[in-house]
């Protein structure tokens, strides 16, 4: 084995020396035959006999040479290489010679390969990212799986103080939330951040030492121990200008003043993409099991454990969990990659559609490719057949026709990476304008990975579109064509075919990605059905965390409803859960068989639906409701869950948080909808409203997501 | 030349060209060439082009080294001449082709006793 790793070692610097050992041999060579030639005319022969006997010899001057080469080099590889240059030359010429076709081709190829190689590496980025932090791959999410909603439950508290107690598999195990909240600061400004509450050893799980300052501690963690915050590198240099004095300076978080004890080095967002961290502080007394904030739980694989075996542990303690909790039966504890917390399985389900949709459309953009390269091919005929009847064989013009359709495929390759590179930054600002700031992990140049899935598709595309048309034109049968060559026959498309098979392919490989292109980004949006432009809109929070009074809230609500209502160009004014952000839940219907339906839950203003110019179609408008237990429904309610029925006077209640829904049932806002009512959480429909958005041309089903 | 002269073994060349080399010492491709067809009594067919392949694939295995010199007519040759590698590779197949070549004398020398 070694011994011919050397000899190729050996034979690979002689390739490498090629010139010298030519000029080398040729040197070596010229004495063998002079002293062969003297030899012979000792024997009596003249000087030219003598000469032509050493060389017939010798076996001839060419021969020698070439046994010679073959002897130091890899001739089968070099032949091939010298042959495939010679193609490659030939492709370039072709490109040249047919400036049409390749524009055609490069831009639509292109673009496709650009589309199929972007979305791959979005994906890639997203699902199967690797973690930027010391031993990344051991970084974990710990989650509860409900298997009645198939949704993570992230209200986990009493679960994440259990695992990090027990769990041996996985250590550091950190947990954290994230609220909105105003940073003032003292000269008054205010600004709305993102804070994350985290618990300190969560945040010492990056392995990340603080540039100034110190991270949190435990005693931070404590009820009662000041209230501490860390900043970011970028917050310390854009918020506080670099303040060389940050340490120990005082910042308001809502309500709340922070002495801030440290500053993290630049590009440290961890967990997510965050600039501001404060201890959570969550104390499991108050709140009942599957109660408290949403919490994000990770942790760290141990030393001599796998990921297959921490969820063996996992599994036998959420069984004892169950057994000592059996209303949690349905949460299953699962170990995920870390990114996964943040991202559902519903995201790999659309990875593998995007994938094969991606591909449909290269094969669709290169096979019209093909029928150009097909037309070209048409009429080079004479040339393959002229070409066969000298000897060369069928996979040697396969091989050519193939490698013109490589130089073609590579240019349009290179098109579409430079497409890609500049989409990046595009993306990277479109993802940050729809989803916050992108995790500090989603790495969106341009991965060894992606740069193999371009190759693929640049060998497939050269495929399509070459070695289909060369399979069909070396088909036929060649003695017929050489007799047509006599002849003077030459197949030729015509001006005007060649014109229409150019215009039919150049729509469809212009307009198809550019059209799938336009439909993805479409994906996931919809015309919300009334004049935007016409709105506008702001999300109201109560700083301070979510234990805050809903009285509270509904106060500064009708209060800053009342002051922007005074403005003189305002029309009308009204609150409401956010378009499309409905609470998803399930409900039951009085009186039915007891069989709990989805339906899509949202809290508005009284003048909700007079504002967006949503009829009321019976009973009562909310503005008339009275009852804080009332509710109204709107029309794909009353159609697709209560069969068409009469709804006023029935009762409806939700029974467990859904993400799932079709339907629409609204409440005032600011009604609290907790189970322990009275009423065992019964509400009456009162009224019946129109769909929601009322002038949409969808279905029932779309226009019920208001 | 007759047309009765002996075409070489594949693989026999390498080892006559080890031989030679072992016993002449250096030599450029041109003595060796003359050696094996003087030794073998004109009796092998060689195609004297085909030495170089051979000089090419012993340098390549380092049984033999190379380096320029002046050859008898005053010109500049190539001379050949063999490695420590090459000296026990020389011995090792020596060993083997006369176990070989006498277990071919026996068997072909063999009476027919014994056969049917």
């Amino acid at each position: 084995m070694i011994r011919r790793v050397l000899e190729s070692l050996a034979r690979l610097a002689d390739v490498l020396r090629k010139r010298k050992l030519d000029a080398d041999f040729d040197e070596e060579i010229a004495t063998h035959i002079e002293l062969l030639t003297e030899e012979n005319i000792g024997r009596g022969m003249s000087a030219d006999e003598a000469h032509r006997q050493a060389m017939l010899r010798l076996g001839g001057l060419a021969a020698v040479r070439n046994i010679h080469r073959d002897a130091r080099g890899f001739p089968v590889l070099e032949r091939f290489l010298q042959t495939s240059w010679l193609d490659f030359k030939l492709g370039i010429r072709m490109m040249l010679k047919y400036p049409g076709l390749s524009l055609t081709g490069v831009v639509g190829m292109g673009v496709a390969i650009a589309i199929g190689t972007g979305i791959f590496a979005v994906f890639q980025a997203t699902l199967f990212p690797s973690i930027p932090l010391d031993e990344g791959d051991r970084l974990v999410g710990i989650e509860n799986w409900d298997t009645e909603t198939r949704n993570q439950d992230y209200h986990s508290l009493h679960d994440f103080l259990a695992w990090r107690a027990e769990l041996r598999s996985v250590e550091e195990i950190g947990a954290f939330h994230a609220r909105s909240s105003n940073l003032i600061k003292a000269d008054g400004t205010v600004e709305q951040v993102r804070v994350v509450e985290i618990n300190p050893g969560g945040l010492r799980t990056a392995h990340i030492e603080p540039l100034m300052g110190r991270l949190l501690t435990d005693e931070d963690d404590k009820p009662g121990s000041p209230d501490v915050a860390i900043i970011s590198h970028q917050m310390w240099q854009r918020q506080f200008d670099a303040d060389p004095t940050i340490l120990g300076m005082t910042v308001r978080l809502g309500p709340k003043s922070h002495t801030i004890v440290g500053v993290m080095p630049p590009g440290f967002a961890f967990p997510v993409n965050d600039n501001l961290w404060i201890p959570l502080r969550a104390n499991p007394l108050a709140f009942e099991r599957g109660g408290g904030p949403e919490l994000f739980i990770f942790g760290r694989i141990a030393p001599g454990f796998t990921r297959d075996s921490a969820q063996a542990e996992l599994t036998q303690i959420g069984i004892r969990t169950a057994s000592d909790f059996p209303e949690t039966s349905r949460l299953k504890p699962r170990i995920v990659p870390y990114s996964a917390l943040f991202f559902d399985d519903v995201a790999m389900a659309e990875f593998l559609a995007a994938q094969f949709m991606v591909i449909m459309l290269l094969v669709v953009v290169f096979g019209n490719v093909a029928i150009l390269i097909y037309a070209r091919t048409a009429s080079r005929h004479s040339e393959i057949a002229v070409r066969t009847a000298l000897g060369a064989s069928r996979r040697r013009i396969v091989s050519q026709l193939f490698v013109e359709a490589l130089v073609l495929t590579s240019v349009a390759a290179v098109f579409g990476l430079t497409l890609i590179k500049i989409a990046a930054q595009e993306g990277k600002a479109l993802f940050a304008g729809e989803a916050g700031d992108i995790p500090f992990w989603i790495d969106f140049s341009l991965s060894f990975q992606t740069i193999l899935v371009t190759l693929a598709f640049t060998i497939l595309a050269a495929v399509i579109a070459g070695v289909v048309p060369a399979l069909k034109a070396t088909s036929r049968n060649v003695e017929r064509q050489l007799r047509q060559l006599e002849g003077g026959a030459r197949m030729q498309l015509g001006r005007t075919w060649t014109a229409l098979i150019i215009v039919q392919v150049a729509v469809v490989v212009a307009i198809l990605p550019g059209a799938i292109f336009n439909a993805w980004q479409a994906y996931g949006t919809f015309e919300p059905g009334f004049p935007v432009v016409e709105f506008v809109g702001a999300r109201l929070g109560l700083d301070g965390g979510p234990a805050q009074s809903t009285e509270l809230l509904k106060d500064l609500q009708n209060r800053l409803l009342e002051r922007i209502k005074a403005e003189p160009d305002v029309v009308g004014v009204t609150g409401g859960s956010i378009p499309g952000k409905e609470q998803r839940i399930t409900v039951e219907i009085e009186g039915t068989d007891g069989r709990p339906r989805m339906a899509r839950f949202t809290r508005v203003d009284s003048n909700f639906f007079d504002v967006f110019g949503v009829r009321t179609l019976m009973g009562q408008s909310l503005a008339q409701t009275v009852s804080d237990t009332a509710v109204v429904v709107n029309r794909a309610f009353v159609d697709d869950i209560l069969g068409g029925t009469n709804p006023l006077g029935r009762r409806v209640r939700y029974v467990t948080s859904r993400r799932n829904g079709t339907d629409t049932f609204v409440v005032p806002l600011g009604v609290a909808v907790p189970q322990t009512q009275e009423n065992d959480g019964w509400y009456e429909i009162t009224g019946v409203v129109d769909n929601l958005p009322a002038k949409t041309v969808q279905s029932d089903e779309t226009a019920a997501r208001i | 030349m007759s047309d009765d002269r002996l075409e070489l073994l594949k693989g026999t060349l390498d080892l006559m060209v080890l031989q030679t080399l072992a016993t002449m010492g250096p030599m450029h491709g041109y003595g060796v060439a003359r050696r094996i067809e003087q030794v073998s009594g004109d009796q092998v067919l060689l195609n004297q082009g085909t030495i170089y392949a051979s000089l090419v694939r012993l340098q390549h295995r380092r049984l033999i080294k190379a380096g320029w010199g002046t050859s008898d007519n005053n010109r500049r040759a190539k001379y050949y001449s063999l490695t420590r590698a090459g000296e026990k590779e020389l011995a090792k197949e020596a060993a083997t082709w006369q176990r070989l070549a006498s277990v071919m004398t026996r068997v072909l020398s063999a009476s027919g006793d014994g056969a049917q």
